[in-house]
């Protein structure tokens, strides 16, 4: 058992170290290498056409707010369908809905019935109905600038590109420690990780919202998968290996509202957690066996399918570690190996590391918020517990072969800042 | 426990939880807790410039009556002076920011600041300048050295052997001579030196833009023959050559470069990761993104008067005599414009 013990603590310090490797590499091509830009030049008189869709349930509180933003876009109308999905409200939404569509002809609503519900299978049900060839995707809480719709659509100047994702920014940041951590963390997220990521052509990530894609691809792969937690990850596997490519624009950003609550937030973690692990079960061996991809990509796969599976990875060697030292059999000098466990934890942190995210926050041009930073290491035990229970879900449904419930984030309605 | 075990744990609680401290303070007193600011109102513009400038001047212009002198926006060391029309001789230099409800016309050799004219503008040879924006057409000499920007209104006319600054935009026809340094260009078209056979070609070929292929291959080099139709997208590991007279209906990705040969045409986008090139009556109905260089040799033709496109270059851009161009060139380190593309730029492509 001790041989078995040490092995495993060995493979959970080398999994941590190349997680703390790879994201200093990104922080310093953030910092110090050439940023690779997306396409937002291109100009176009006469862009082509798109249709925006908008799943919502329940969604009163914010459906005004996102729906006014998008019929201020600079888009040209004859150009821009919106097509507003109501996946069986029991609120307000479905009256808001329909008043949009009586006064703007470009806002359709889709009102969803039967046994189904979730955003994977509202998309799949939205996109019978839509002729155009590029496809938006905002979540309800979103509000897009004038310019974001085209900005997106830029992107796929380039025939290689299936998906594009933009930078999401919360709004809410001022209403809890918590906003403002999420907030810094989300900061970590895009404005270093998936930047990097595409500067390096690796995977970067298309997030289900403030992004697009081509319509014959989805097609071609075969639409979302209805039962994913996480329809985006599915999608950016299934794209990925069969040869097309993600376009990160960090120019692209666009307000959500982040949770206000520590409840609301472990539910959406541990459903991204579920989600995310089913995705990494059908797709990691497909992904890292992809011809198309190149060995950085299958490396930089296998890392992003697995982060969702860390936290209880670390537990795990935590745990054996705790074992091995009451044995009095840790591996090394026991003291180096607890501090280095500490370390790379404090590395790792919230899957942003700290490092990463106070460079994101100093290229945003924050101050005084960097002083938030080492509430982010004791913020990582929530955030693991919450992980690891979606784990367990996972594994719960890849056993049984069950498909899960879509458990929707609770929204605030925090208005737009001007 | 001793109290030097009490004394070490206290220490310790200390050291965890000193780091909280600071960020109690910004907790207490929030300092830094606004989002992100984001524009939502911005939308991409060539003629951005232009069009902000505007914005600001033409109430200082409103407001003054008559010839006036007058403090401009929140500058403290520069006036504006505001008249109906000025017309100046050779070698004048005007220490003032000039805002002409008229004409504007200056001789050779003159020096200037920032020249905003709702009427014609026209500049003689080796003129200085900061900015120029102006709502119709503009003539502007050769050897003209433009420290920031111009935009016009209407069709805009500049020399040879030129510095043109960040950025030069036109709603109309921008025509420039060769010998031009730019780093951007906007028109409709951008034309060097002459640029009819160019502009001929573009009424036929207008209607074939591809915006969408419906097929799409991947391949690892390709070689179109000369004379070949080729429909769908390409996505190419290495370099893509399209052959003499050859046609591409659809967009070509390549992770080398593109060369197009004489009389080749693209119906549809290219993004290359080294250099593109369009011989001698190339053409390209969509947009040119180059991770290196872009070349234009004579008669080479981009975008459509009725869909303006655009052409980026992470390096240079060289863009030879009757070269045309419909929409926005950007060259990231810098463009010249030449009678012929020389066998030195030549040599950079494959």
């Amino acid at each position: 058992m001790v041989v078995a013990l040490n092995a495993w603590l060995t493979l959970v310090v080398l999994l941590m170290s190349i997680y703390t490797v790879r994201h200093w590499i990104f922080t310093f091509s953030r910092v110090y290498g050439k940023q690779r830009m997306s396409f937002s030049d291109a100009y176009e008189e006469h862009p082509p056409s798109v249709t925006v869709l908008v799943p919502m349930h329940n969604e009163a509180l914010v459906a005004q707010a996102c729906l006014d933003a998008l019929l201020a876009s600079e888009y040209p109308k004859d150009c821009l369908d919106v097509i507003a999905i109501d996946d069986q409200s029991t609120d307000a939404t479905n009256e808001i809905l329909l008043a949009y569509a009586e006064r703007h002809p470009h806002v359709k609503v889709l009102t969803m019935h039967g046994p189904e519900r979730g955003k994977a299978n509202a998309l799949n049900v939205a996109l019978e109905s839509v002729e155009s060839e590029f496809v938006l995707v905002f979540d309800a809480d979103y509000t897009p600038g004038r310019g974001l719709v085209r900005t997106l659509i830029n992107a796929f100047v380039d025939p290689e590109i299936g998906a594009v994702m933009g930078r999401v920014v919360p709004r809410n940041t001022n209403r809890s420690m918590l906003t403002r951590l999420l907030s810094m963390e989300r900061a970590g997220g895009y404005q270093v990780d998936q930047q990097a990521r595409y500067n390096f052509n690796l995977l970067p990530q298309y997030g289900g919202t403030v992004g697009g894609f081509r319509r014959r691809m989805l097609a071609e792969l075969g639409g979302f998968d209805q039962h994913a937690l996480a329809e985006d990850t599915e999608l950016t596997a299934k794209i990925f290996q069969h040869g097309w490519k993600i376009v990160y624009d960090n120019r692209a950003e666009c307000y959500e509202e982040v949770p206000e609550t520590w409840e609301s937030r472990f539910k959406q973690l541990r459903r991204w957690s579920r989600g995310h692990n089913r995705v990494l079960w059908s797709h990691l061996w497909g992904l890292v066996t992809a011809p198309v991809l190149t060995l950085p990509q299958r490396i930089d796969a296998g890392l992003l399918m697995l982060c969702y599976a860390v936290p209880p990875i670390l537990l795990s060697g935590w745990a054996a570690a705790l074992v091995l030292f009451l044995l009095g059999r840790l591996p090394y000098a026991g003291g180096v190996t607890l501090a280095f466990c500490v370390v790379l934890y404090n590395a790792f942190g919230n899957f942003a590391p700290v490092y990463q995210v106070a460079t994101a926050e100093v290229l945003d041009g924050s101050t005084t918020r960097l002083f938030l930073l080492p509430y982010l290491f004791y913020m990582f035990p929530f955030n693991s517990w919450a992980i690891t229970t979606g784990f367990i879900d996972a594994v719960g449904d890849i056993a049984k072969s069950r498909r899960g419930r879509w458990d929707k984030t609770a929204r605030v309605g925090n208005a737009p800042p001007t | 426990m001793s109290p030097v075990e009490a004394g070490l744990y206290l220490a310790y609680a200390v050291m965890v939880l000193l780091p909280l401290l600071p960020g109690l303070l910004e907790l207490r007193v929030a300092a830094d807790d606004d989002p992100l600011k984001i524009d939502a109102s911005y939308a991409r513009d060539p003629r951005f410039l232009g069009k902000s400038m505007r914005a600001k001047v033409e109430p200082i212009l409103d407001a003054a009556v008559g010839e006036a002198r007058v403090p401009f926006l929140n500058r403290k060391d520069e006036f504006a002076r505001v008249t109906d029309g000025l017309a100046s001789p050779d070698r004048e230099q005007l220490s003032e920011i000039v805002l002409s409800r008229g004409a504007f016309r200056v001789g050779d050799h003159s020096e200037m600041l920032d020249v905003y004219a709702r009427g014609e503008i026209e500049l003689g040879a080796y003129a200085r300048l900061r900015t120029l924006a102006g709502d119709r057409d503009a003539r502007i000499g050769s050897h003209a050295h433009v420290v920031r920007w111009i935009d016009v209104g209407g069709n805009c006319e500049i020399g040879g052997a030129s510095e043109l600054g960040q950025s030069v935009s036109a709603s109309g026809r921008l025509e420039v001579g060769p010998g031009v340094h730019f780093n951007r260009l906007f028109g409709k078209p951008i034309a060097v030196v002459s640029s009819a056979r160019a502009e001929l070609r573009a009424l036929e070929l207008g209607p074939l833009i591809v915006r969408t292929a419906t097929a799409r291959r991947l391949v690892k080099k390709l070689v179109v023959d000369a004379g070949a139709d080729l429909e769908g997208d390409v996505i190419a590991a290495d370099e893509v050559e399209v052959g003499a007279g050859a046609i591409v209906r659809g967009s070509i990705k390549a992770g080398g470069s593109v060369t197009l040969r004489e009389g080749a045409c693209v119906c549809g986008n290219i993004v290359a990761r080294d250099t593109v090139t369009l011989e001698r009556d190339a053409t390209v109905l969509g947009h040119i993104f180059g991770d290196g260089d872009v070349v234009l040799h004579g008669g080479a033709l981009v975008g459509d008067r009725h869909a303006p496109k655009t052409i980026h270059a992470s390096r240079n851009a060289t863009i030879a005599a009757e070269a045309c161009i419909f929409g926005w060139l950007i060259a990231e380190r810098g463009g010249t414009t030449a009678a012929a593309v020389t066998p030195h730029e030549d040599a950079r492509t494959p």
